[in-house]
């Protein structure tokens, strides 16, 4: 209620409007400096006025002016310009394209824009077309390798593959670290970017550092991406835009594995064995030879022995068709944009499936000189029908020998060999069988809205007030099918057949609603050489989100998923949240002579989910702008230089990082009791004490921020050079650490732990060829990042962020980089050689996890060109890291099935492990080792635990990568082929593709590096693993046909 | 302007005030809508209860590993210390999580007990429960954190306080205990308490004859090393029942007896997969049925799905090639059609899915009583509690999923022809025994027949206390090797790389959450070497 009356009475400000008398009327027309065409709704405005216009479809305006008037001219992507009235009637007007020029109109913090020569923090703004080049399904791969600090990581592959968004590094130990997502000025959550139409987007806005974001609020410490959708049509009047795309997804970057042995599991002297999945057998002859058991009839299959290739033949080719329509309009006070898509694709993992569907509207209505509404209403849905066992299948590819023709075992239900219970593996059951056997089926429906009023009473004075709104609804449901095996198959070798698959069936739905309140109110006066700006931003952020699910074991009649098609009782689950923050923040920006430009942040936050007596907090920022070239004037008359601009801010933001994206952090402050095991029984209900303590007054983490650069341009804007060296410290950081068992809890909550990243980002774009037919740019970009952990807590130097098993994983650790991998390693002698026993030459495994080096990457490089002749545009872009290390959680499977090409370094003969030394008694020293070799060469040394499987360190390795990201070739049908009618606008063809090349160390024979899998911690900063659960990364290869109406 | 500008400010002003009232009021929304922040003893006590019962089933596991099971065939790999003893630094980690995670729980119910009309007999059979779970972690740990345990982040590094100290100050409790208990009638228990009494349905002269034969274990091991206040064995005298925690387990996901759920079936009814036919009985367990120390088939038939014909293998022998009887060895097959998770006996040691589970023998308490008067800590008849002991054993076998007796099993009947098919064993006749000593063996030896599978860490209790039953060869006076060739005379694994005379270890390693968040106050022990302090 006391919310409404504020509105009320902002609504009451807005009207008391005083309205200026105006004499003379001056007319004209905007068109741009390319091509001459008029452009539609450019802002004309009389200077010190409240008076001004825009302009129409056909570019004309009109407007009142007084004596001695002046009037600006502005429209984003353009330079403004300002031009002396004096005694014309008619001011006509050609704005030039504002691309590395000062004057660009760019957007920063809560949604407010600013020319780019004022503002005082690295940003970056990456356009359309430059996102769409290789055609994306999912606009964040656009962006990759785009733009310095920012690191985009591919956390799963598959048809709807995850990505994580992080700039400038890590900075909160177990919260989050992703950047903000930011949709048409509203808060969105990250999950909206994998279902927004790329199309969509017009451009997106990277702000770097933290100082720009804070307005948005506190979740703004680690950056933020603000992605404007498309408003109207791109000229006058009605356009209609249709596009297809086919892309062919294709696995590549698959371990690598031997093609020399088959089945067999004897050490020292190789045996085959028809059913066994290790593949230490004798090596091929091309003999034929038993597969499997017989059947129960006494069949029998018999294949070569000899290299099949099916092994890497199980992927399948996915392919995707997405279709795009947009139908825009543009009049003299408003514009209506509609879009749709459609998105249908198969996936690399047989049966998999997925389409999204979207529609949007949006558009942009002058009520009233003084009233503007803008307004977007969005849907999408997506449907997904994939395994649930990824890393079944995968592990269970990769143990299958050489020779076996797996490929023709895909119908399980018709082939008898392929069926479980006849199927050829004793301890691995058919890929094919347990990807088709457990389903997870998805729906998700997102709606997406927001609806803005600005309201301009007086040439100094303008307030806005915006509603946005996010909802996300979901529904799953994941079975796994039950299958008896016949007795006569449980009878015979292996562990699997011997238990029946009961089946299952697990059902939910649940919610998530976002919504985003803003009103600011702005006002501005000049004085002098000096012009003031001053902003008040009011926020209301709430979270909600509700789930139910339930699920029952043992189905009764196979393939019924319900719950009732059981004996056994089901059992449900539930969860709500909400929560809710409020923030207030003040601006004040001060301009002196349009080169030095000051601005001064404050914002104060209410959370609901801290204790009443910490729930507000306080954080400020400063930027500094100074236009040298401008202001200097020696470089004023210095021909080369375009403009050099010099920027430094500072800043801090608070942030709570209790919990995650779904629970928000809500109800973390209070230990809570739960049921015990099976409780409760009989109607009787029984509770246990959480394991978690927390400290009493927890805080806000705080983000420290500083950082300095400059922008340049060169020659004609031909070079742009820009420059930011960065410095973050975290202070504060919440953190679960772990504490004995013996004071009867195992977790404690607290505010301990610093972190630190500091490091530069810069940026270098040269166009050396720019004429009538010709032209190329180069680009590139370049950062280094030096993370780290200073503190954790007292007593606690290191903190798990996830692990196998408990022990290897990504940790923080004092004073190390963050975060780093730990495992154990080899034991090795004081010159670094690994110790050997005398007599068995094997290694040994150290007693306690080492480090085994850092996670994320210290130096990334991204490189792009495009060079077009007449219509004819080709672009790549790659991506080098380096710097990093990355484990191969699914390596030891590797080795342990005798499937990895590590396994025949040495043709399963006896080696001498390489730089290896033993303890000679007598001369009590090591003594290098040259003639000691393994016991076995085979088996024995592959598959044991000390000294090769458990040694983690065996399967680390560098993660540095160079990867062509991105290469497109276009063609846009020449304008005087489509002259000759009125219908088409514009039509281009394109072929493109992603993820095409990769080169990696030869020590990685294992996958590509930029996948993680430790994001089965909730936050997902456990990163630096990857395992099979990840099936292997794709290749796409696609082509687009476009018109325009 | 000027004046426009005050009722602007002054608006502005008071809508900001009005709002953040409103604020504050629009974020006392952080009240938990999916679980409980507060709890009442009623509730708690009961799900400790279960708790500790499931707690037995890991411990017994660990104990089956070391005197009672070994390695079957079709598995390699083994790892975890299990046929080498060279034990890791997590080894069993969670048998001391387990047991402070339910300290807690018991905690709880005593601090918002106390000073609660009514409610004393919380307090009381919490602290009795409390002693039963210490008593264990000494057993396993000797030197624990208990004076300045259970904290919370009040201590994050309780210090360690001696096994004696311990032993000491839980007898002082549990006299307590019993003085209060002792007196009651079953008017004076409140509804409130028997109601959630899934162990004694409020009976309170079980709870003290409970806590009056934990004071009575505590006495018969601390004796000697111990400082007690008072080492009187009430007259209450000792539990004759089976101390059974039953909530109504039931063949529901997650409410299954949890033996049943380990070595049986699951409630969809899928088998435990390759894990139940991994073990195998040894030769040495079997030695106290199939004659060769002792004949007693009868009861192997109770215990064992082929009874003394089950496949079985020495720990450490790796050449065995027979796997286990599937769902385990351990689960009786029904005499018609096949096994399965709806069709089975109902009794022995894995007795279904709805059977309670025992957190103390009858069997035990009359053994130690037993063994208290042989060594004088009490008056009373050694040989009619070591017949009761072994009574109650066969009785327990014989109990079904409703925890009463079931196929007419006759004690009496049993326990003569088990004398008399074993007339010259001193192990089974009482009076064959001459000296305190051999008394104590067959008491001991007897009861580690009746832990077989059932608490077999309290038999490696035992065993390290009194080195019984022996592994000792009377020719030589030294333990039997741990070769293949005396695998009915020892269970130590061939395979072990202990140094000691026996071959064994002595003790689990602490836990290495304690080493790594508590590391100042944890002693440094050997697992080789260290011993609890009753230890012999």
């Amino acid at each position: 209620m006391k919310q409404k009356l504020l509105s009320v009475f902002l609504l009451c400000t807005m009207l008391i409007g005083v309205a200026y008398a105006q004499n003379r009327q001056v007319r004209g027309k905007v068109t741009s400096a390319v091509d001459g065409s008029p452009i539609a709704g450019v802002s004309v405005l009389v200077q010190g006025t409240n008076a001004g216009s825009q302009t129409d479809g056909d570019g004309n305006y009109s407007v009142q002016v007084g004596n001695n008037a002046t009037l600006i001219f502005r429209y984003i992507g353009f330079s403004s310009q300002t031009v002396a009235v004096g005694s014309q009637t008619v001011v006509n007007v050609a704005l030039t394209s504002s691309e590395n020029t000062l004057d660009e109109v760019v957007v920063t913090g809560a949604g407010l824009t600013a020319s780019r020569r004022s503002v005082g923090a690295a940003q970056t703004t990456i356009k359309a077309e430059d996102l769409q080049k290789a055609k994306p399904t999912n606009i964040v791969t656009g962006l990759t390798g785009k733009v310095a600090g920012l690191t985009v990581q591919g956390v799963g592959s598959g048809v709807n593959p995850n990505y994580r968004v992080v700039l400038r590094g890590m900075r909160s130990l177990t919260g989050n670290n992703q950047a903000l997502i930011v949709i048409d000025n509203v808060i969105s959550p990250s999950s909206m970017l994998g279902n927004l139409n790329p199309d969509d987007v017009e451009d997106v806005t990277v702000l770097n550092g933290s100082s720009a974001a804070a307005l948005y609020g506190s979740q703004a410490s680690n950056g933020a991406l603000i992605i404007k959708t498309k408003k109207g049509a791109s000229v006058d009047g009605l356009e209609v835009t249709v596009e297809n795309t086919s892309t062919f997804e294709s696995v590549v970057f698959l371990p690598q594995v031997q093609k020399l042995f088959g089945s067999g599991t004897n050490p020292f002297f190789p045996e085959f064995v028809p059913y066994e999945n290790q593949q230490y057998g004798p090596a091929f002859d091309g003999s034929m030879v038993l597969v499997g058991d017989p059947l129960q009839d006494g069949t029998t299959q018999n294949y070569p022995y000899a290299w099949s290739g099916d092994k890497d033949k199980f992927w399948e080719t996915g392919y995707s068709n997405m279709s795009n329509i947009s139908i825009g309009s543009r009049k003299e006070n408003s514009s209506f944009r509609f879009s749709g898509q459609y998105l249908n694709s198969t996936g690399t993992v047989p049966f998999d499936k997925y389409n999204r569907a979207s529609a949007r509207i949006s558009g942009t209505n002058k009520l009233n000189d003084m009233l503007d509404v803008t307004y977007t209403a969005y849907y999408a849905q997506n449907r997904s029908n994939i395994t649930g066992n990824n890393g079944g299948i995968y592990d269970a590819v990769l143990q299958s020998p050489g020779h076996i023709p797996l490929t023709s075992y895909k119908d399980w239900r018709n082939n008898p060999f392929a069926n479980p219970n006849g199927y050829y593996n004793a301890y691995y059951n058919n890929p094919y069988f347990l990807a088709e056997n457990n389903r997870l089926n998805t729906r998700n429906d997102y709606l997406m809205g927001n609806f803005q009023v600005d309201f301009k009473p007086l040439a100094w004075l303008d307030f806005m007030g915006r509603v946005g709104m996010t909802t996300q609804n979901q529904s799953f449901k994941n079975t796994v099918g039950k299958f008896d095996f016949t007795s006569y198959a449980s009878g015979l070798h292996g562990a699997y057949k011997e238990t029946n698959l009961t089946g299952s069936v697990n059902d939910g739905f649940n919610y998530t609603t976002n919504i985003v309140s803003d009103f600011n109110a702005h006002a501005t006066h000049t004085e002098g050489d000096f012009k003031f700006d001053y902003t008040a931003l009011f926020q209301y952020v709430q979270n909600q989100n509700s789930g139910l699910g339930a699920g029952v074991n043992g189905l009764v009649i196979p393939e019924l998923y319900n719950l009732g098609n059981s004996l056994n009782t089901p059992s449900a689950s539930q969860a709500e949240y909400k929560a809710r923050t409020f923030g207030l923040a003040g601006k004040i920006d001060v301009a002196y002579k349009n080169y030095l430009f000051l601005s001064l942040t404050g914002r104060n936050d209410w959370v609901s989910i801290l204790d009443p007596d910490n729930r507000s907090f306080f954080y400020p920022g400063a930027t500094l702008s100074f236009v040298a070239s401008d202001a200097i004037e020696a470089l004023q008359d210095f021909e080369p230089l375009n403009f050099l601009k010099l920027r430094a801010s500072w800043a801090k933001v608070g942030q709570v990082n209790v919990g995650n994206f779904s629970n928000f952090g809500a109800y973390s402050l209070v230990p809570t009791f739960s049921q015990g095991a099976g409780y409760p029984y009989n109607g009787m209900g029984g509770f246990t004490l959480g394991d978690r303590v927390i400290q009493a007054g927890l805080k806000p983490e705080m983000t420290r921020s500083l950082e300095f650069g400059f922008e340049s341009a060169w020659w004609d804007n031909r070079i742009a050079a820009d420059f930011t060296y960065f410095n973050n410290r975290t202070t504060d950081n919440t953190v679960p650490t772990s504490i004995a068992w013996s004071s009867g809890y195992s977790s404690y909550l607290l505010n301990a732990g610093t972190t630190t990243g500091k490091g530069i980002e810069s940026r270098l774009s040269v166009s050396p060829i720019r004429t009538e037919d010709w032209n190329l740019t180069v680009g590139g970009n370049f950062t280094y990042i030096d993370n780290r952990v200073e503190e954790i807590a007292e007593g606690l130097d290191e903190l798990t962020l996830a692990s196998y098993g408990g022990t290897t994983g990504s940790y923080a650790v004092k004073g190390e980089k963050f975060p780093v991998i730990k495992g154990l390693g080899y034991l090795r002698d004081p010159e670094g050689r690994i110790i050997v026993d005398k007599i068995t030459g094997y290694p040994k495994n150290t007693e306690g996890l080492i480090n085994l080096g850092p996670a994320l990457p210290t130096h990334t490089m991204g490189l792009n060109l495009t060079l077009s002749y007449k219509d004819l545009t080709f672009y790549t872009s790659a991506e080098y890291r380096t710097g990093n290390y990355i484990y191969n959680n699914g390596a030891g499977s590797f080795d342990f099935s005798g499937s990895g090409i590590n396994t025949v370094a040495y043709n399963r003969e006896r080696f001498v492990i390489p730089n290896s030394s033993y303890w000679d008694e007598a001369t009590e020293t090591y003594v290098p080792n040259t003639n000691i070799t393994v016991y076995d060469g085979g088996p024995d040394y592959w598959t044991m635990g000390p000294g090769r499987g458990d040694v983690d360190e065996t399967y680390v390795t560098s993660a540095a990568f160079w990867k062509i990201r991105e290469m497109s070739l276009s063609y846009n049908l020449p304008k005087s082929l489509l002259a000759s009618q009125k219908v088409i606008k514009n039509a281009r063809v394109s072929v493109q593709g992603r993820n095409l090349f990769l080169w990696t160390p030869s020590t990685n024979v294992y996958t590509d590096p930029e996948y993680s899998d430790g994001n089965g911690s909730s936050n997902g900063n456990a990163i630096g693993l990857t395992g099979l659960g990840q099936t292997p990364p794709s290749r796409y290869l696609g082509f687009s046909v476009l018109l325009t109406f | 302007m000027l004046f426009k500008n005050k009722i602007k400010f002054l608006s502005l002003g008071l809508g900001l005030a009005l709002t953040f009232t409103s604020c504050e009021k629009a974020l006392d929304i952080n009240d938990n809508p999916n679980q409980a922040t507060n709890s009442t003893p009623e509730l708690v006590l009961p799900q400790a209860l279960v708790q500790t019962a499931r707690n037995v089933v890991p411990f017994n596991t660990a104990g089956m590993r070391m005197m009672y099971i070994a390695n079957g065939g079709g598995v390699s790999g083994w790892g975890g210390g299990f046929l080498d003893y060279n034990w890791a630094s997590g080894h069993e980690a969670a048998r001391w999580s387990d047991a402070y995670n339910n300290l807690t729980d018991y905690q709880y119910v005593v601090t918002n007990s106390e000073g609660v009309e009514g409610n004393e007999i919380f307090v009381h059979a919490a602290e009795i429960m409390k002693a039963y779970t210490y008593m264990g972690l000494v057993d396993t740990y000797n030197d624990i954190p208990y004076s300045e345990a259970l904290l919370g982040n009040g201590n994050i590094h309780p210090k360690y306080d001696k096994g004696q100290d311990i032993y000491a100050d839980l007898a002082k409790k549990l006299d307590a205990a019993i003085a209060f208990l002792k007196p009651l009638t079953t008017a004076d228990v409140p509804t409130s308490f028997k109601n959630g009494d899934v162990l004694f349905a409020g009976n309170s002269l079980n709870w003290a004859k409970l806590a009056n034969t934990l004071k009575l274990k505590l006495v018969v091991k601390g004796k000697g090393k111990v400082t007690f206040a008072n080492e009187t064995i009430d007259g209450i005298g000792i539990l004759t029942t089976d101390a059974i925690v039953n909530p109504k387990f039931a063949k529901i996901d997650g409410k299954q007896n949890p033996m049943w759920q380990l070595w049986a079936y699951s409630a969809s009814g899928s088998g435990p997969g390759g894990w139940g036919t991994q073990f195998l009985p040894t030769p040495f367990i079997m030695a106290f049925y199939d004659g060769s120390k002792i004949v007693d088939e009868g009861r192997a038939d109770l215990i064992y799905a082929d009874g003394i014909g089950s496949p079985k293998n020495q720990l450490g022998d790796l050449s065995v090639t027979a796997i286990g009887i599937a769902p385990s060895t351990w689960v009786l097959h029904p005499e018609n059609g096949d096994i399965s998770a709806s069709n089975y006996v109902g009794y022995g040691v894995i007795k279904g899915p709805a059977a309670g589970q025992p957190i103390l023998l009858a069997a035990e308490a009359n053994f130690l009583a037993s063994e208290a008067v042989v060594r004088g800590i009490m008056t009373g008849n050694a040989k009619t509690y070591f017949e009761d002991g072994i009574s109650a054993a066969y009785l327990y076998l014989n109990k079904g999923e409703t925890d009463a007796v079931a196929n007419g099993a006759d004690a009496a009947a049993y326990l003569a022809s088990y004398k008399e098919e074993n007339a010259s064993s001193p192990l089974v006749n009482f009076d064959l025994n001459t000296t305190n000593e051999k008394k104590v063996e067959a008491i001991i030896t007897q009861k580690y027949i009746a832990f077989n599978l059932l608490f077999s860490h309290e038999s490696w209790n035992e065993y390290r206390r009194t080195n019984y039953p022996s592994i000792i060869n009377p020719a030589t006076n030294a333990p039997y090797t741990n070769s293949r060739a005396n695998a009915k005379n020892t269970f130590v694994s061939t395979e072990s790389s202990a140094p000691a005379v026996d071959k064994l270890p002595t003790r689990f390693p602490y836990p290495n959450t304690e080493v790594a968040y508590n590391g100042a106050n944890v002693p440094s022990v050997d697992k080789f070497t260290s011993k609890i302090f009753w230890a012999k």
